[in-house]
This record gives C-alpha cells, structure tokens and sequence, in this order.
C-alpha cells in the first residue's frame, strides 16, 4: 500500500510547490472526499493553515476564502444585512453540523449538479481566484464549463461585488436533506420599481444550468408590478434527465411552477 | 378527576431509571465496553428446513488453526 | 501517523492510519460517548464540537482535526455533575433508547450558546443534524426549551 503523507502548508509557495506532486489531493476542510479516494492518496494536502477562512467585504466587493465554511457565510452575510440570496440557498443546504465543515472553496471547486450555490454565484456574476497549474481570476461560468482544465488548481478565494438587488431562490427535493433535483435562482436590478437587469437561472438540467435569456429580456424595463409570468416564460423549456426526485418531464413543469412562483413573488414585492 | 395520591407509580411522573446515564454519555451500549482481542463467533445451520440430524462432524473445524471452541448440542448446556 | 488532540481540555497523542475518521479514532481511544450511527453525516450521533463548532465526526478524517480542541458531551456534563441540558432531556421525557441524545445535548448546547431563546423553528434548524427513532422529536423541542428555561436561570 502506497504511504500517505498528511501535509499543512502555511503558506501558498508550499501549498502550490505540493500541488505539483504526483498523487496530490487536496483537502480543503469539506465532507465530499470519500474514504476510497483518501486510501488512493499519496499526498493529501490540508488547506486549514493557509488562513483562508474569511468572509469580507472591501470596497463594494465580497471576498469568501476558500477554507470558509458554508455556517461562515451565512453568520457573515446575516448578520451584515440581513435577507440576502446566498443565505437562502446556503439554510437550504445539507444540515447545521455539516455547513459547519462544508467549504466555499470545496463546493465551487467541485460545483456539483444537485448544488445550490451555481445559481446564485452566477447571479451574482462570481469570479474565482485560482492557484496551482492556473493562476489568476477566472469567471465563474468558465470554472463550469471547463471543469477539467482545473484539475491540478485550487480556488483561493471567490469574488463578487455587492449589488443590491432582488432575489427569489427556491430547490425542489424530496426532503430537507435531500440533494436538490433543481435550482431557481431569479435577480433584478431594479431602480423605481422598473427592472433594469435580470438574471433567471435553473440550475440542475440536462445543461448544467441555464440562463432563460429570453424571459430575461422579456422582464428588462417592465414595472414590477407589470410582471406577467406566463408571457414571460413562454417558449422557455428546460430540459431535465430522468432522476430519483422525479421523471425528465415531471420536472420540467415543476422547474415552470418555480420560475411562476418566483416571478410573481418578484412582482408583489417593494 | 381520579385521586392517584394512594398510588406509588400510577398517575405519577417517573423519571427513567438510565435516563441521565445516556444523557451524559455514560458507557451503557454493547459498543461501548472495550474488548481486548474478543472471540468471533460464526453460526453454521442447517442446510434443510425439515428433517433429522444424524450425526455432526467437526473434526476439521475443530483441528483448524485459531479455532477456540466448537460447540453443538453436545458441548452446549440446555438450562 | 500520531497526532495531538485537546478533547475536553486535555491534550492527547493517539496513533492511526492516515484515512481514519475522527469518529473511530475517538471511541477507539475511550471516548464511546460519541456514537456511530451512519457514517455519512446524517444523523448526527456522532456530533462533537471541534472549536466550539457543532460537527458530525464521522465525515472528518482525524488527521485535518490535529491540535484542534474537541468537546464531547463529557465536558458539557457528567453523572454526578449534569448540566441543566443533560436534565431538561431527562424531565422532559426526551430520552428514550439516548443513542442520539448525546448528539442532541450537544446540539443544544451552541445552540442557547448563541441564542438563548430559540422559537420552535430555530430549535429545529438548529438540530437538523441529529436524527431520533424513538421519541418523535415533540419531547426533544420540549426539552431544549425547558433548557432554554434552565440555563437562564442558572446565570
């Protein structure tokens, strides 16, 4: 059996140096790493020394750290200001003890299917600063769409600037616990009650995720209070594979229900 | 409104005996009590549903290396 | 490999293999107050505080939990010395087969840490982590709100 060696960098130098070797895993705090894929390790490198637990806002723009935990964000962001996106679709995430250990970093890295993060980062139009075989700041939806050209990188941190807008998130599970089977994530801008840009976002289908840019250009310049969801969402058709929440078809119309819901929400609101 | 004052137990709010005990943790689950290099024990039935035994043999468990004991109903007390 | 643990205020050295959980390399070392129950993060059992953090040890390997401070449900309290948590649960009738309370009182604990005077909804929030099959969870609010109670008195 191959020797595994735990290694704490403290600094970036080490932890890029280490990143280099064969058989390095990093370990950034989080729960997604299984057993099997550890005893497969040579090198699992734990980030928790590299003081990339924090939550800050400098001039107008948000910066999470890798190692911070999902429980981080939410206590950084309520307590800030209040009702914001990312706390809605995070307290809808896993359980307590489990945001407890889940990282930022870890669940942008890996941006599973059932996660309730892209669409909210993707409203929030996030980018992502990586080290290792990249380096620089990288959009997030290019993260998602080129996942494979990361390996051998880590995040380093997550950006995005402070906007203020209005949102609407809702998951569809089958229980609280349950891996969400799809996302909705709706945002505007809005100035005078007029929407001057919106982003609507299902995330969870056969793309990945997707921007109804139709319905988004629909919705620009209307007054909130002007919002009609069906012509909005009409000829919009997100596409969704068979899954244990439901069949393909099934919630494809649920995923409408959701974007109805949200929109109309959107439009009641002040 | 029945008087239970004549009553020990019935109508009375009994606290359970291991409640505190398992409250705070204390040793009281088969897992818990720590075994030093304990026996493993592996049963062998039947192979049939209905029908006589005639003999058992466990000459070879019993001459297998690591093999403690071997009991059947010989060897096993009944009361 | 070997490596240092503060749990419940004591530094310990322990030896394991480099994948083991923190949850076996605990009750393998005598903390059995820390039960097993799934080993996928789900029913909390196996909660501890790892620096003051309510955390299922069973979805972290011990070796990233090295030199960090671990509290059991020891350190909240005892037999002879019970917390008023540890009491609510028994009053309240919360306890029935106790393999999740432990988990329960733990919970509870950063929970009145943090906010001393949960609602309903807050409690459950708070304890989404920790699974029963006995009870029902109806005793269990009871009890962290007869806690709730308790603590404040007791300051």
């Amino acid at each position: 059996m191959k020797a595994m060696e735990w290694h704490w960098p403290k600094n970036l130098e080490e932890f890029t140096r280490l990143l280099k070797e064969e058989g390095a895993l990093i370990h950034a705090g989080g729960t997604a790493i299984r057993e099997e894929r550890i005893k497969s390790a040579v090198h699992i490198i734990d980030m928790s020394c590299l003081s990339l637990n924090y939550v800050k806002k400098q001039d107008g723009v948000w910066h999470i750290g890798a190692t911070a935990v999902l429980n981080d964000v939410i206590d950084a962001f309520e307590g800030a200001h209040g009702d914001r996106l990312l706390v809605k679709a995070l307290k809808n995430t896993a359980t307590t003890p489990l945001r407890n250990r889940i990282t930022v970093g870890g669940s942008v890295f890996l941006s599973p299917l059932w996660s309730n993060l892209m669409g909210p980062l993707l409203a929030l139009e996030a980018e992502v600063e990586v080290v290792g075989k990249l380096n620089g700041m990288y959009k997030y939806e290019d993260l998602l769409s080129k996942k494979a050209e990361f390996q051998g990188s880590a995040i380093r941190e997550v950006r995005f600037s402070d906007k203020k807008i209005m949102h609407y998130f809702d998951r569809f599970a089958r229980t609280a616990t349950d891996y969400s089977a799809f996302t909705v994530t709706i945002a505007f801008a809005v100035e005078k009650d007029v929407v001057k840009d919106a982003k609507i976002i299902v995330t969870g289908c056969k793309k990945i995720y997707e921007r109804l840019s139709q319905a988004e250009t629909k919705v620009i310049g209307k007054k909130l209070k002007e919002l009609t969801p069906e012509d909005i969402l009409e000829g919009a058709n997100v596409e969704f594979a068979n899954k244990p929440a439901g069949s393909g078809a099934y919630l494809a119309e649920v995923s409408k229900v959701f974007l109805c819901r949200g929109l109309e929400a959107l439009g009641r609101a002040r | 409104m029945t008087n239970y004052t004549n009553y020990i137990n019935v109508g009375k709010n009994k606290e359970k005996v291991d409640a505190l005990a398992l409250a705070t943790g204390e040793p009281l689950f088969t897992d818990d009590f720590p075994l030093k290099d304990p026996l493993h024990i592996a049963f062998l039935y039947s192979p049939h549903a209905h029908a006589r035994i005639k003999s058992i043999d466990t000459s070879e468990a019993e001459s297998t290396p690591d093999v403690a004991l071997v009991l059947t109903y010989k060897n096993t007390p009944t009361s | 490999m070997k490596a240092n643990f503060k749990i419940n205020g004591k530094t310990f050295e322990f030896e394991f293999p480099p994948h083991a959980k923190l949850l076996d390399v605990l009750r393998e070392n005598g903390f059995t107050e820390v039960k097993c129950g799934c080993r996928e993060g789900f029913c909390g059992a196996c909660s501890v505080l790892l620096d003051g953090k309510l955390v299922n040890s069973c979805m972290i390997y011990a070796a990233s939990a090295k030199d960090r401070e671990i509290t059991t449900v020891k350190k909240i309290g005892t037999l002879h010395e019970p917390h008023p948590i540890q009491e609510a649960f028994v009053e309240a009738g919360a306890v029935q087969c106790g393999y999740c309370t432990p988990g329960m009182v733990l919970a509870t604990y950063t929970l009145l840490e943090r906010n001393p005077n949960p609602t309903d909804e807050e409690i459950k929030e708070a304890l989404d982590g920790n699974f029963c099959r006995c009870t029902g969870y109806v005793k269990i609010i009871d009890a962290v709100k007869l806690a709730a109670e308790k603590v404040k008195e007791n300051d």
